[in-house]
């Protein structure tokens, strides 16, 4: 996993967490009772354009170690080959199919208030909440209880781990945690049957009657 | 079957099926595992999932995509079950062949006919009950095959000690059909075992060794097994037999078909009309997504005590989500009087299910039971039962089957028995999972048979009669009253082979003989050979059965020889009957005639 993904990842969480700041600013005393719902939500979300970004992405973590021997005989690399966008319109499809994520982002909310939100954000949650424990298992990076005081030993990961603050000298460092990060330990997509060219999320839906 | 590397239990559910397996050559009762189940989750898509949706897809040409209903072991099936079959089967309902196992035990039918889905249209290549229980047992197999067979072919399923749930209702017929679907999936021995034995067996394996401090000498365990769609009650005895405890299985039930379902249902129709009073209509795809709903607002209403109302939500059905959603909720009032007043009702020990129609609640077709009030069935079970010379009231319940999984009913059903009960306390055994437990207790009962465990002493599950006609002189306009000649007594042990030398028949060579086969749940002391002349409802017609003997040199066609009746209780738990002249010379398998059905 690079560098890059994870600032990407970092990019994201703070995207949304604005986003719901906003939401909250705008209508604080109607969202009040819901701060975990919207802040799981935000989570899957997050995550979601995450792997979608990561996956979309050229570079894998397979293929880093050619790449460093790529960059070493040729600083200026030619444009790397695009991934298949496969895996992440598949993961994309599974948010959509359960939890109609692609229909809730999708749409513009302005023009409701709260409580229907609030009501629609019930499904969109326990359906994305349904594919992420189906699919993906998630740990935290640090599992120390947040807030309290951790101690960064030397040699530590910078990737999964991110000073902030007043960070000088050498490790160990000793802070307090705001947030235990999360990792991926496993993902398990359903197996495909077949090569897919197209890039359907969810297919268009037609009732037809007789005939 | 030379040399069998697991035990694996399968449950052929209404609405589920599950697998589990355990190692066949372990010292002792292992921890069954359940299988993932790969199956179809959307077109070309394959997940593994812990059950397999008892529904069958058959598509037409622009249903699904092409390729769409591949699995990794075939690329030409034309049908689809599990979970894809079932999501895309509720906006296909006429392509949709769903609660096969009811049809398998539904007597008016004939049940090797192609006639599901039930009034399907023209074009769509209709299956037998019969086929469709074949097709899931073969996904079965090819998924297990697939997954634990690639590489290493003694590991196939075929070769493996199989044990097949059915539940303690089906009669001679459901169980011979089910080991046919069997046959025809492939697995050619398989045994069969009453689900809430197995469900028994599930809690042995969970108590260990245990499980003789749980229960004492005396007790009498209720299984109450209400699942998807049917409900089935046993009854188990704990004696003593040569100082230790023995477990014996004295009473099973009608087959009732009622169960969660029919709940999920209920509520829905009681929601729509509530928006239907607001003003609001609902489309057949916003009803569905209503019915998936209330089953969610159902399970956090009864197992969370505290909460007066569960919000349920209809999403919009076009890409504006929240536009187009109806939001409304299911109070915990509205539980309670449809739920539990409806279905776990308080009554008397002496009440009957009531023989009134009831709409709303049913799928065309299959008889539904016209009493939706489980404890009246369970009134009425009891009373058959239990009593002063009989089996003892219950002392404990067993749990088991999805709707069993909410914390209130169960609680409605103690609360019902211990009222029925009196001074003499009644408690619930912990049940261990209740969506695998069968699964993974028919596993326990392989290793049970195999000397590691302890078995429960079942044997047969009804008590078998073929009907004689009485030696009083015909009265013209009125028919020859019935009697009941015993073959098989209720509790023969499996594997058990009788002859009943009490009646002779006159059996005429090169024509069918055709013989009434009768059963009885209640009557639990008839011995083999006994007539039975008064049976007051107590018995009831199961189907009739054919045997024919062919010409040969010795005897010309028409004449007519002496038979006896021969019975045999198998070891895969179904009943045969056979016509054997008097020297036991000759042989004849009676057959079970399924075309011929009674109207039910």
């Amino acid at each position: 996993m690079s560098k890059h993904s994870i600032t990407t990842l970092v990019v994201i969480l703070l995207f949304v967490a604005g986003l719901l700041a906003v939401l909250t600013m705008l209508a604080p005393e109607a969202l009040a009772g819901q701060v975990p719902l919207l802040a799981g939500l935000g989570a899957v979300v997050a995550l979601a354009l995450w792997f979608t970004l990561e996956r979309l992405r050229p570079t894998t973590s397979a293929q880093s170690p050619r790449e460093e021997v790529a960059e070493e005989e040729a600083p200026t690399p030619s444009k790397p080959e695009q991934p298949s966008p496969v895996p992440a319109v598949q993961i994309l499809s599974l948010l959509q199919r359960k939890g109609r994520l692609i229909d809730f982002l999708q749409e513009d909310i302005q023009a409701y208030d709260d409580a229907q939100i609030g009501a629609a954000v019930r499904n969109v949650h326990s359906g994305c909440r349904e594919v992420l424990d189906e699919h993906v298992t998630l740990a935290p990076v640090m599992t120390d209880i947040e807030n309290s005081k951790v101690t960064i030993d030397a040699g530590f990961d910078a990737h999964a781990i991110r000073l902030t603050g007043t960070v000088s000298g050498e490790p160990p460092f000793n802070g307090v945690l705001r947030h235990r990060g999360w990792r991926v330990e496993h993902i398990d997509l359903p197996q495909q049957m077949q090569e897919r060219e197209d890039l359907i999320v969810a297919p268009a839906e037609v009732e037809v009657n007789g005939g | 079957m030379a040399n069998p590397k697991y035990i694996v239990g399968i449950d052929l559910g209404t609405t589920h099926c599950a697998l589990s397996y355990a190692p066949a050559d372990a010292e002792t009762q292992e921890e069954p595992t359940p299988f993932r189940i790969p199956q179809l989750v959307d077109p070309g898509e394959v997940d593994g999932h812990l059950l397999l949706p008892s529904f069958m897809l058959l598509p037409g040409p622009h249903d699904v995509p092409e390729g769409g209903l591949r699995l990794p072991w075939t690329h030409d099936n034309d049908y689809a079950v599990g979970a894809f079959a079932r999501e895309r089967g509720a906006e296909l309902p006429s392509r949709l062949v769903a609660s096969a196992k009811s049809w398998l035990c539904h007597t008016g039918v004939d049940r090797t006919a192609d006639l599901l889905p039930w009034e399907g249209p023209d074009d769509v290549a209709q299956v037998s009950p019969v086929e469709a229980a074949r097709r899931y047992l073969l996904h079965l197999r090819n998924a297990w095959n697939h997954a634990m067979a690639a590489d290493d072919p003694e590991a196939r399923l075929e070769d493996q000690i199989v044990l097949l749930t059915v539940p303690a209702s089906f009669d001679a017929v459901a169980r011979e059909l089910t080991v046919r679907a069997a046959q025809e999936a492939g697995l050619p021995d398989i045994t069969l075992l009453e689900e809430p034995q197995a469900a028994f067996y599930a809690w042995l394996a969970a108590q260990g060794d245990n499980w003789r401090d749980a229960i004492d000498v005396g007790d009498s365990i209720l299984v109450c097994d209400v699942g998807g769609g049917t409900t089935d009650f046993s009854l188990i005895e704990v004696v003593e037999e040569d100082g230790s405890l023995d477990l014996q299985r004295v009473a099973v039930g009608e087959h009732i078909t009622l169960g969660g379902d029919n709940m999920d249902l209920t509520l829905a129709y009681a929601v729509r009309h509530k928006l239907a009073q607001q003003g609001t209509q609902l489309d057949n795809w916003q009803f569905r997504a209503l019915t998936h709903q209330c089953r969610k607002a159902k399970e956090h209403l009864l197992s969370d005590p505290t909460a007066t109302a569960a919000p349920v939500v209809i999403s919009g059905r076009g890409s504006s989500l929240i536009g187009g959603s109806i939001r409304t909720e299911l109070t915990r009032d509205e539980i309670q009087g449809i739920l539990t007043d409806g279905f776990f009702p308080h009554g008397a020990l002496t009440d009957h299910p009531e023989r009134k129609p009831k709409v709303g609640m049913r799928e065309m077709g299959l008889p539904y039971e016209s009493d939706p009030a489980i404890t009246r069935h369970l009134a009425a079970f009891l009373h058959g039962h239990v009593g002063e010379g009989r089996t003892a009231f219950p002392s404990a319940v067993l749990f088991n089957g999805g709707v069993m999984k909410a914390k209130g009913l169960r609680a409605r059903i103690l609360e019902v028995l211990q009222q029925w009960s009196g001074e003499a306390e009644v408690r619930a055994l912990p049940a261990p999972d209740l969506d695998t437990a069968v699964a993974r207790g028919a596993c326990y009962y392989g290793g049970a048979r195999e000397g590691r465990g302890i078995r429960i002493r079942a044997g047969a599950p009804r008590a078998y009669y073929i009907a004689v006609e009485s030696n009083m002189p015909a009265v013209p306009g009125v028919p020859t009253p019935l009697k009941a000649l015993c073959v098989l007594p209720f509790g023969t042990e499996e594997g058990s082979a009788l002859r009943i030398p009490e009646k002779e028949f006159g059996l005429v060579v090169g024509e069918d003989a055709v013989f009434t086969l009768l059963a009885s749940t209640t009557r639990t002391s008839d011995d083999a050979g006994a007539i039975v002349e008064d049976w007051g409802g107590e018995i009831e017609e199961v189907a009739t059965m054919e045997a024919r003997f062919e010409a040969s040199t010795a005897e010309a066609s028409g004449t007519v020889i002496p038979v006896v009746l021969e019975s045999a209780f198998t070891e895969v738990g179904t009943l045969e009957l056979y016509c054997a002249t008097r020297d036991g010379e000759q042989r004849r398998k009676l057959e079970f005639n399924i075309r011929e059905t009674q109207e039910a």
